[in-house]
């Protein structure tokens, strides 16, 4: 089978999957994740290389992506920022945060930046709710925001490709 | 009673089967739970929420879709709790809606209108504004309003599950979720329609019809599809004499309700402006409409001249199947007594006749299998790879038997077991499938005939080495085969155009017939063969006599009478002096045969037709005929379910009925035949047939099958027939070429049809994706093909269902190219084969780029 876009390494890893799961279908969330991982973002093309790999039409890969908020189906910047919109952090300012990163990075939510270093999007309850508001960049927690310090997240990631205000990785809030 | 269980519903006891759901239960207390997912053709989904009901001894309410009915179980829906509860279910669906039902086609037949009238909560607590999705055009076809959508995903579900298209999915989450196709790209799929049929409100409806009806106007008026043999049952949706729509009833007619693209989109050659309204005559080289009376005067006083000059037998006619049982009849009546002809022909000659002949002459029947058979069947085994695009009905039945019931399917056939995306095919989902070099599925059948025929009945078959060298199907594969078929409880063979249609086709009918008896695969409960019918009425036309054959009810007509082509080279030879053709179009259909120079030589030609077809425009007269939707009769179905036409609409225009016609010529030929309607031909059909029709016996099947055995056989070994290739084609690649139908398309109306031409009004060689890469070849791009003779240049198109090695042409538009294929008759039932031959593919040097016609 010919592939449009994902390479070979990430065919066989989806295929490495295969005996874990009943159906080559329930594959599916893993080979997304794998396809985003080396794309960056679920390309129509990558997301028809899946459909062939997992015996699925398009529309079936389609589906479950656009169901899923962690699947990029547009390009996302270098740095991808994910602001928490659940009640905890909306009830300590999410919104006002929002509209403050908005401003400052001169897109609207779903957009990047035109030097595509930031998009910027909404996510659901990121598990951190007793330091709100918020936010994850790439894989990195970023919590009890400020105006400030946002700006000097910015900054930084802008400036070193990283910040120091980082309070923690990936699905590991802030010991409180 | 065994198998049934007792419970309470709303106070009231019912007895329902093992295994019910609750919903359905409902039904038999006389309670119909409110429902938008839920349809009893899908698995449930339990996602609307509008069907809960309070069950006894669990706390919460529960939803009666997807609850199975229990040994003393006590529900209740009429109670204040669950009116409530789904009261709030519906708040929340009309939360979201436009209810905008003035301008929404499904008005009047909503079940969110119904539904809302019984449950609305008639004051909305909801602040927030309405989502809003702009309005798509879901392809050339439907309608999408996904305002209205109330998520029940009954569209995304039916195309999987029982169309197995998959092409809607559902799109976002939460109260933004939408039906749609990858990405936003139009819809390219089987466009059956069953999404419109299948969508509870309004969000997927018809462009077709759109606006153009309430649905409180129109009339409907059941009857038989014109297309297939699989003889579906439609309603043809009217208002004031113009066919609006099509629809069909769930669970009703032998297509339960399923319908496909030309069933649903292709109606509207019905009311088509090119619709001949009155008979026309041709008079010194100018063609001018005239009265009825003009026309079947000059008729009958010159096939009375003919007849007196050079005798009965100078005088043919031909009828085509789409005719109902009672117009065939009267068409051999008027030509066998009236007339006094034997030559007799239709349709059926095309491919039909040699199952019918063959099956007939060892089962003293046709009737061997039912759809019921292929649903139950635990082993299919179908010798007819294209049957979803041929009879996309009875392939749904195979999809049924094999995705639900767990059948074991095997694919005996000349295509690829790879499917174009959005489109199923039935290899696809084979158990085993064997690809086959084209036209050598008759060495596969006396492969499996090998295996399980020991004592070798029928004469010396080939050796395991020469078949595989023919067919490229080892002995390991046949005898795997052979074995699952054999031992299969309930086995159905399917024959399809590929073995009727093609090269020594009466003897591999015959073959199969041994086969299924060495597997001992009829005669038994669920077991037996179908054989499948391109044209919707290709059995009655056998069965009514309107073969040269055959007398009505299957009795051997006196030999001498000619079939189809023995009479174009009859008038070719100056033999035959008049034909009277009704709805064939020999001139298109059989463009290897001189036709129109054979036509040149009669002294009369008379043609009964819709449109002025190739062959009405050499007629000296043309009698305006009706559509199917303008008369009553009945058609045969493949299966051989006998089933009622009703006229929908008045005659368009100054045209009549067929049998109406043969009627008044049979009067001015002086032999009056003094039918009032249809059902008086009907019952003197039925007294001419023999006493065991339709149905035979068991016990008379396995009499005629112990008669066949004990005469003498001999196999005939097929032979390569196509001529080899001449010159002018050095620098191509050599292919196997195939002309066949495709789905969107049947025979001469569907072009007439505006639905069926959006989808596809183009022509096209289809080539597998794998082969075109090799040669450097893009979609779209013109190739040279170089036949035998000629050669012709065209577009090519993708698809992986193609076999490796072989081009695929649709036969709907361009026929020349069959101009260029050999053509063979078939020495047992002169059945014309032209569909198949060996072909060059070049590439020209300037590339033209045109529109793509698949996505790949």
């Amino acid at each position: 089978m010919k592939l449009r876009v994902l390479s070979n390494q990430a065919k066989e890893a989806i295929c490495a999957e295969f005996p874990k799961y009943p159906t080559k279908r329930s594959v599916l969330l893993p080979a997304l994740w794998i396809a985003q991982d080396e794309c960056g973002y679920l390309s129509e093309p990558a997301m028809m290389d899946i459909a062939d790999l997992l015996d699925l039409t398009p529309v079936q890969v389609y589906d479950v992506a656009t169901f899923y908020y962690m699947y990029h189906l547009k390009p996302v910047g270098k740095f991808h920022i994910q602001v928490c919109k659940t009640l905890s952090c909306g009830l300590v300012g999410a919104n006002a945060l929002i509209a403050y990163i908005q401003k400052r990075l001169e897109i609207r939510v779903g957009e990047t930046t035109q030097d595509g270093l930031f998009s910027l999007k909404l996510v659901e309850c990121l598990a951190a709710c007793g330091s709100g508001p918020m936010m994850q960049i790439n894989e990195d927690y970023y919590e009890h925001l400020t105006n400030q310090k946002v700006d000097q997240i910015l900054d930084d990631l802008k400036r070193l490709g990283r910040s120091n205000l980082a309070t923690s990785r990936f699905r590991l809030p802030m010991a409180i | 009673m065994d198998g049934m269980i007792k419970l309470t519903f709303n106070g009231q006891e019912i007895e329902v089967k093992k295994g019910t759901l609750l919903i359905e239960a409902a039904k038999v207390a006389g309670a119909e739970l409110p429902h938008f997912c839920y349809h009893p053709k899908l698995k449930y989904d339990a996602n609307c929420r509008m069907c809960i009901v309070e069950i006894a001894k669990i706390p919460k309410l529960q939803t009666a879709c997807s609850t199975v009915a229990a040994e003393g179980m006590v529900v209740r829906s009429d109670i204040p709790r669950v009116q409530e509860a789904q009261n709030g279910v519906m708040a929340f669906i009309l939360g979201n809606h436009p209810l905008d039902c003035p301008e929404c086609d499904q008005g009047g037949e909503c079940q969110l209108q119904d539904f809302a009238h019984r449950h609305s909560p008639t004051v909305g607590n909801f602040g927030e504004e309405k989502r809003v999705f702009e309005k798509e055009y879901f392809g050339p076809l439907i309608e999408k309003e996904m305002n209205r959508c109330v998520s029940c995903l009954r569209c995304v579900r039916y195309c999987d599950e029982v169309i197995d298209s998959n092409a809607l999915g559902s799109i976002d989450r939460g109260s933004i979720t939408e039906i749609g196709g990858f990405s936003h790209h139009p819809l390219d799929c089987e466009f059956c329609g069953g999404c419109i049929q299948i969508c509870p409100v309004g969000a997927l409806t018809s462009r077709a019809s759109m606006y153009d009806y309430r649905t409180w106007q129109v009339k409907k008026t059941n009857t038989i599809c014109t297309y297939c043999g699989d003889g579906c049952q439609l309603s043809l949706e009217t208002i004031d004499d113009n066919v609006i729509r099509v629809s069909s009833e769930l669970g009703i007619g032998r297509n339960e309700g399923d319908l496909c693209a030309r069933g649903f989109f292709g109606y509207d050659f019905v009311n088509h402006k090119e619709r001949l309204i009155r008979p026309q005559v041709l008079q010194k080289g100018r063609r001018m409409e005239v009265t009825w009376e003009w026309a079947l005067n000059k008729a009958a006083v010159e096939l009375k001249a003919i007849k007196e000059k050079y005798g009965p037998e100078a005088i043919g006619g031909i009828i085509s199947s789409h005719c109902t049982n009672e117009e065939i009849y009267l068409f051999q009546k008027l030509m066998r007594e009236v007339i006094g002809t034997p030559h007799v022909d239709s349709g059926a000659r095309y491919g039909y006749i040699n199952a019918a002949r063959a099956l007939s002459s060892v089962f003293g029947t046709t009737r061997l299998a039912r759809y019921e058979d292929i649903v139950n069947a635990d082993l299919i085994l179908s010798f007819a790879g294209d049957m979803a695009e041929t009879n996309p009905i009875c392939a749904i039945k195979i999809k049924e038997a094999v995705r639900k019931k767990g059948a074991r399917l095997i694919a005996i056939d000349s295509y690829n077991s790879g499917r174009d995306t959005y489109k199923s095919h039935l290899p696809h989902i084979a158990h085993r499938h064997l690809e086959v070099k084209m036209g050598t599925e008759g060495w596969v059948i006396l492969g499996l005939l090998k295996v399980l025929d020991q004592k070798t009945s029928c004469g010396p078959l080939p050796s395991f080495e020469t078949i595989e060298r023919e067919s490229g199907i080892g002995e390991a594969a046949l005898r795997e085969v052979a074995g699952l078929y054999a031992g299969a409880q309930r086995g159905v063979l399917i024959l399809g155009r590929a073995i009727t249609r093609n090269q020594n086709g009466y003897q591999n009918v015959l073959n199969l017939a041994d086969l299924a008896i060495a597997a001992g695969q009829v005669g038994k409960d669920g077991a037996g063969i179908l054989a499948l019918a391109e044209e919707n009425n290709e059995l009655g036309a056998v069965e009514m006599g309107g073969v040269s054959e055959y007398l009505p009810g299957l009795i051997p007509a006196k030999a001498g009478g000619k079939t189809l082509v023995e009479m174009i080279d009859a008038a070719e030879r100056g033999e035959i002096k008049a034909l009277y053709i009704i709805g064939e179009n020999p001139v298109r259909s059989l463009p290897q045969k001189k036709v129109k120079e054979a036509f040149q030589n009669l002294h009369l030609l008379i043609c009964q037709e819709l449109f002025l077809t190739e062959t009405a425009e050499l007629s000296d007269i043309v009698f305006s005929a009706v559509s199917f939707a303008e008369k009553d009769g009945r058609y045969t179905n493949q299966e051989g379910e006998i089933q009622k036409v009703r006229k929908a609409i008045e005659p368009v225009g100054g045209s009549k009925p067929d049998w109406m016609i043969f009627s008044l010529l049979a009067d001015k030929l002086g032999s009056p035949f003094h039918y009032k309607n249809t059902d008086e031909i009907w019952k003197e059909v039925v007294l001419n047939m023999p006493p065991s029709w339709p149905a035979l016996s068991k016990g008379a099947i396995a009499s005629s099958v112990t008669s066949y055995m004990k005469r003498e056989r001999k196999i005939i070994i097929p032979s390569d027939d196509s001529p080899p290739l001449q010159g002018g084609v050095r620098g191509g690649h050599l292919f196997d070429f195939q002309v066949g139908q495709s789905l969107y398309h049947s025979g001469k109306l569907s072009t007439y049809a505006s639905g069926l031409n959006t989808i596809i009004s183009k022509e096209a060689v289809f080539i597998h994706p794998d082969d075109a890469e090799p040669l450097g070849l893009v979609e779209g791009e013109i190739v040279n093909i170089s036949l035998p003779v000629g050669a012709i240049q065209a577009p090519v198109a993708f698809s992986k269902r193609i076999s490796r090695g072989t081009l695929f042409f649709p036969e709907h538009f361009s026929l020349e190219i069959k101009k260029g294929l050999p053509l063979t008759i078939d020495p047992s039932t002169h059945v014309p084969y032209g569909d198949r031959g060996v072909v060059t593919l070049s590439k020209i040097s300037v590339a033209v780029s045109t529109k793509n016609l698949t996505i790949s």
